[in-house]
């Protein structure tokens, strides 16, 4: 078969800035001195004759003015050492499959398409430096292999394999445990309900419905720890779940239009030319994926949250998409990172550009996030990717499906990819994970995504869905299944189109193929739908349809491969019961300091480059912030656009000054100290996020999300004191969780090491205001005017402060506030600037109120003169619902001064200059172009 | 008259809706069609006045940026030389601007024939930033009517804009022929070729050009994300009445009509 494979070859005929990347980041990071490296970029094409390959590279592959190429040749061949690189074999490769479209357009036939990167080195590198370059640097073995050769045969087809009957009914204990274990991934007390199930059915399982129920009852699609059962420290507790609904009803905010039922939570936002509109909002993790391959995890995450968005109600569209990164030591040494991970460097770049491919390509602005590091993240991250949505609230509801509905898929093509996707990523992560499970790793699509999308919405305007929902964890299985679980369901496998043959019937039902959504219609919109899809590139096919036996009822090639009561799949699930149980923190030490012995110039300059708190613009402008043209305060601020802004403010309605201001908040190695407290203060930190911008303390909406170690009883007693105090704060404020997720199971083993991470609560915020003007950024405006701190700080600790870990401790009391001083902070800050008093505000957040200060001045190239009395805490205690705030006058400042929450602390100069006194004089006296550096140099280095 | 802007959508293309939107401020009427409509002959350029090439990642940019989409519009060659022809006008920014130096319309109208590449950038990767522009003196485009020697700040965000030609004395004779639209300038007001107030390293600030028509614009940098007060990065210090440095542009295309 080679012979009609032919190879090109194209490189620049120019100077590559990529090679100038990837040679610069292995001698950086790899310590091997490579002194000339060059990239060549092959495209094999199969079945088609030699002579045409010179026409496909010259009228499509290669560009005439900045590249060369030679057919079945070989550019540098004189170069002693190469390493050539492609996808494995049904791993999605985009740009081919955008070839392979032109090919066929112009009508070349041909049978496949196969990319692959050529790394030529002239240094006479060892082999085992090469294959430290292989691993390291340019291959991630997960998703891609070396090319030793060329390839024989570039089309893939699988043996297919029968639907087997597993006799679930005769089953021991210890066999039903080895027929979950790294594939159901379900507990035996579960199968032993299965098993029971079977037994009364009197037959035994198809393996695509033990498949169906695992995915139905996974720990990501089921939540089971949120709807068990709480015995809190010997006595029984509302479920988690339980007290999120009770809070919900307390609240009742009359905005929200949906909570916890569709893809995404949905409030009421504004109305534009006589149409009313709501914002969907929606964030979850995509941990395990990212672990492995964080390019392709942080990519499918993505566009994962982008169709839940999508999938809300009848159909919503994106306007923006945010991802909070918690990450390992990226300096720590290649010896210390642990077996079958990926060092968090790599994990880092990879992450970002995932995110960076995926929601440009979409046109989503990425204009909110944040990153926090902690060696306890290194085996295991916490990748964790959000997006918001608009919509005409007539749109977002789904409606009921009918007898006769049909079940539309739209979209991308089937593979095995992903499978067990939503069963694995509720299982905690071992040695044995990395290579056992490697179709939970997959590449994602935007463009076939945007083009779905775009082509969905031109038909949700024209009314043609019931319902539309995404194929998210779980595929088809949880698409169908949701959407036919009141009525039945009858599915036809055979129809569903797949990108190779071979599938079982099993993996083309859970398979977690990307870029595909499914709607419920009614069969006389059909023709609309082929008209429109035609119209944008989009694939649809009919895979079944709705019944009314309350059945889910699949076939494959005219055979029976399913036939589950919807209720036991749905309701079947015994409840959990978790016992949590309350244990004192051990190894907390209090942090010591001696006042006299800080050098405060020091500590702040140490502080604001600490990774927690550094600009992280190199990143930022690798995101398009601004596509939609909605942005009205973007990541950055300020005269030179250099300040961070903390939160974001869009304008997402043409038509309307409604604007729509973004936060969110979390500080993990809080909770490792109090996790009740920790929780208050990330919900503080959204809040504050958004309120500091000009937010509406009484349109708040958030989402909440817990990644958690894996569940022991204690982690679940720290898990319940989170939901506990997220539930106070919530009926406190009034602020509804309209939507949220949970991750339990951020816990590495190997052989010798068990590796928690510091639990993650993560509260995003989104505010609305009727006027965008009405708003206000963190950048200093003018000299000389006022600054006030704003806040309390009688209970200003130093716990899990910056400062503290500086001085390598944690600390044992985390910094508090009381709620209702909270909320008239919150009232004051509010009134003040739609008052127009506050001219600039920030909430002071990791590093201290200095901090605060000094991004704000570096966003407005203004200096500060401040004077502090108790300086440690007043500096760099990380105080919840506090802020800094610039004021237009003395007088406006003395208002506020009077109602005893603020008091002021200085004023801004011209001089590009930190100054501060103490009592006795100065202890800081700096140019604000030093502390800029500091700021600004320490994230530089992953990115050149 | 108002005149209609044709803006095509694909695969990919993304920031149809605000340029749409842009044009629409600036007094035209927008039409966004498929580019299948286009080819099938349900729509035709030539019922337009200014064909509208807007921002995004048409194909995934996949083989090169703008490269598909060229070769797709490659098959409605002959509406193209006649819609330019008639001396409408044609603007491409970002991915469009890509799209028409690939197809060759900017800068000699050789379709079929590119004479200008838009390579990868300096840093080798995308950035978004908001970028300094001047306009040069000798340039006489209706798109650029009364901006000579003008100052405008736009948003940039690409991965592909460094303007290659095949030979320096290619390069030279976009200057020569006043074909130079937008080139990037320092805070000092100085053509810059440093980064970051060039985000790509285009030679001399290349950051935009135009056909030997003058009618046919394109530039990396978006005007349509300075079309409207909110969207300036520092509208909270700049005088309300200014008319935002984007929208300008296309206010010029819609006078050109009038």
């Amino acid at each position: 078969m080679s012979a009609n494979i032919q190879k090109i070859s194209v490189i620049p005929a120019v100077s590559d800035p990529k090679e100038k990347h990837i040679s610069h980041q292995i001698r950086e990071f790899l310590n091997i001195k490579i002194k000339d490296m060059k990239i060549v970029k092959n495209f094999y094409v199969q079945g088609i004759p030699a002579e045409d390959a010179g026409r496909i590279a010259s009228e499509i592959l290669a560009c005439p003015i900045t590249e060369k190429y030679i057919v079945n040749g070989e550019f540098y061949s004189e170069y002693p050492k190469k390493i050539e690189i492609s996808f494995q074999p049904g791993v999605m490769n985009p740009e081919a499959e955008t070839i392979s479209e032109e090919l066929k357009d112009k009508k070349i036939a041909h049978e496949a398409v196969m990319i692959s990167y050529t790394y030529y080195f002239k240094d006479d590198l060892s082999a085992a430096q090469l294959e430290t370059i292989r691993d390291r640097s340019l291959m991630n073995a997960q998703i891609q292999m070396q090319l030793l050769k060329k390839p024989d045969d570039l089309t893939v087809s699988l043996k297919p394999r029968k639907t087997e009957m597993i006799p679930i009914r005769t089953m021991t204990d210890r066999e039903l445990m080895e027929a979950s274990d790294y594939k159901l991934f379900l507990n035996l007390k579960e199968m032993k309900t299965i098993q029971n199930y079977y037994k009364k059915l009197g037959r035994d399982a198809y393996d695509v419905e033990l498949e169906t129920i695992a995915q139905t009852w996974s720990e990501h699609c089921g939540h089971k720890t949120f709807k068990a059962k709480v015995i809190l420290d010997g006595a029984e507790k509302r479920s988690i779940i339980g007290l999120v609904k009770d809070t919900e009803k307390a609240i009742a905010h009359p905005d929200v239009v949906s909570k916890f039922e569709d893809n995404s939570g949905v409030f009421r936002f504004a109305e534009a030319d006589g149409v009313e509109y709501g914002i969907c909002i929606k964030a979850e993790t995509h941990n395990s994926p990212s672990g492995l391959d964080p390019y392709g995890g942080a990519m499918t995450g993505t566009g994962g949250v982008l169709r839940d968005i999508a999938g809300t109600g009848k159909g919503a569209k994106n306007i923006s998409s945010i991802d909070v990164f918690c990450l390992g030591d990226p300096d720590m040494k290649q010896e210390e990172v642990f077996p079958g991970c990926l060092h968090p460097r790599r994990i880092l770049t990879g992450v970002i550009e995932g995110v960076r491919d995926y929601g440009n390509r979409m046109g989503i602005p990425t204009n909110n996030g944040s990153f926090h590091f902690h060696k306890d993240f290194g085996p295991k991250p916490t990748v964790l990717v959000g997006a918001d949505g608009i919509i005409p609230i007539k749109y977002a509801k789904k409606g009921k499906c009918g007898k006769g509905d049909l079940f539309v898929s739209f979209g991308g093509k089937t593979g095995k990819d992903g499978i067990h996707g939503a069963t694995f990523s509720s299982a905690e992560m071992t040695e044995k994970t990395s290579s056992l499970n490697s179709g939970a790793v997959q590449i994602g699509n935007p463009i076939e995504e945007k083009r779905m999308f775009d082509c969905l919405l031109e038909l949700r305007d024209m009314d043609v869905f019931t319902a539309l929902t995404d194929c998210g964890a779980g595929g088809y299985s949880s698409a169908v299944g949701e959407m036919g679980e009141k009525t039945g369901a009858v599915v036809h496998l055979d129809n569903i189109p797949l990108k190779y043959p071979g599938l079982s019937s099993f993996e083309k039902w859970i398979s977690e193929s990307q870029e595909r959504m499914v709607a419920a219609v009614p069969k006389e919109k059909l023709d609309m739908i082929k008209k429109v899809c035609a119209k944008y590139n989009v694939g649809f096919f009919v895979l079944g349809e709705a019944t009314n036996t309350k059945k889910l009822t699949i076939y494959d090639g005219g055979e029976l491969v399913c036939d589950l009561d919807m209720e036991f799949l749905h309701d079947g699930q015994p409840l959990e019961t978790i016992t949590a149980t309350t244990k004192p923190k051990t190894g907390l030490e209090d942090g010591e300091y001696y006042e006299e012995e800080i050098n405060y110039t020091e500590a702040f300059k140490d502080i604001i480059s600490h990774l927690n708190v550094c600009s992280k613009e190199p990143v930022i402008r690798q995101y398009d912030h601004g596509v939609q043209g909605t942005c009205v305060e973007g990541p950055l601020c300020g005269k030179k656009n250099d300040g961070p802004t903390g939160g974001c403010i869009l304008k997402p309605l043409k038509n309307s000054d409604a604007a729509l201001i973004f936060g969110h908040g979390l500080n993990p190695v809080l909770n490792r100290i109090d996790p009740y407290k920790g929780t208050l203060w990330a919900y503080y930190e959204a809040m504050s996020n958004v309120i500091a911008l000009g937010g509406d303390p009484k349109r708040i909406f958030l989402i909440e999300n817990h990644i958690w170690p894996k569940p022991t009883e204690t982690n679940l007693a720290d898990l319940y004191q989170t939901a506990v105090a997220l539930s106070e704060a919530c009926k406190f404020f009034g602020t509804p969780i309209i939507s949220g997720k949970d991750s339990l199971s951020s816990t590495y083993k190997s052989k010798d090491v068990t590796i928690e991470i510091p639990p993650v609560v993560c509260v995003s915020a989104r505010a609305v205001t009727d006027d965008w003007r009405k708003t206000v950024s963190p950048d200093l405006k003018r000299s000389g005017s006022p600054i006030l701190l704003i806040g309390d700080y009688s209970a200003a600790h130093l716990g899990g402060s910056i400062f503290f870990d500086r001085l390598g401790q944690l600390g044992t009391r985390v910094p508090e506030i009381k709620m209702q001083t909270a909320k008239d902070v919150y009232e004051l800050m509010y009134n003040n600037i739609q008052n127009g008093s506050i001219l600039s505000a920030s909430d002071v957040s990791e590093g201290g109120a200095l901090i605060t200060l000094a991004e704000m001045a570096i966003g407005g190239k203004k200096g500060f003169n401040i004077h502090v009395n108790d300086k440690v805490k007043t500096l760099f205690a990380e105080v919840p619902a506090a802020f800094v705030v610039e004021m237009k006058d003395l007088e406006s400042a003395e208002e506020l001064v009077e109602t005893g929450l603020a008091v002021q602390i200085g004023t801004t100069t011209s001089k590009y200059s930190a100054v501060v006194y103490d009592f006795k004089g100065k202890i800081i006296d700096i140019d604000m172009v030093q502390i800029e550096n500091c700021w600004k140099t320490p994230f530089t280095k992953y990115f050149k | 008259m108002k005149p209609k802007v044709l803006t095509i959508i694909t695969d990919g293309i993304n920031c149809n809706a605000e340029t749409g939107r842009a044009f629409e401020l600036a007094g035209a009427v927008n039409k966004e069609v498929h580019l299948n409509l286009l080819l099938d002959g349900t729509k035709k350029i030539t019922d337009y006045n200014i064909l509208s090439f807007s921002g995004g990642f048409s194909y995934g940019d996949d083989v090169k940026s703008g490269k598909i989409f060229s070769l797709k519009l490659l098959k409605l060659k002959d509406d193209l030389v006649s819609f330019l022809e008639k001396g409408n006008l044609t603007i491409g920014i970002c991915n469009g601007f890509q799209v028409l130096t690939t197809l060759g319309v900017i800068p000699y109208n050789t379709i079929g024939e590119p004479q200008v590449s838009l390579y990868w950038n300096d840093s080798a990767r995308f950035e978004c930033r908001w970028v300094d522009l001047t306009v040069p003196e000798n340039i006489r485009s209706p798109w650029l009517k009364d901006m000579n020697g003008k100052k405008i700040k736009i948003q940039a965000a690409h991965a592909e804009g460094r303007i290659l030609t095949r030979t320096d004395d290619e390069y030279e004779k976009l200057f020569e022929k006043s074909l130079v639209a937008f080139q990037y300038v320092d805070p000092s007001g100085k053509v810059t070729e440093e980064y970051p107030y060039n985000p790509n390293g285009s030679k001399k600030g290349i950051a935009g050009l135009v056909d030997v028509t003058g009618n046919a614009l394109g530039m990396m940098p978006h005007p349509e994300r300075n079309s409207e007060k909110f969207q300036h990065p520092n509208f909270r210090d700049t005088d309300p009445d200014t008319e935002p440095d984007g929208l300008t542009i296309f206010k010029n295309a819609v006078n050109y009509f009038r």
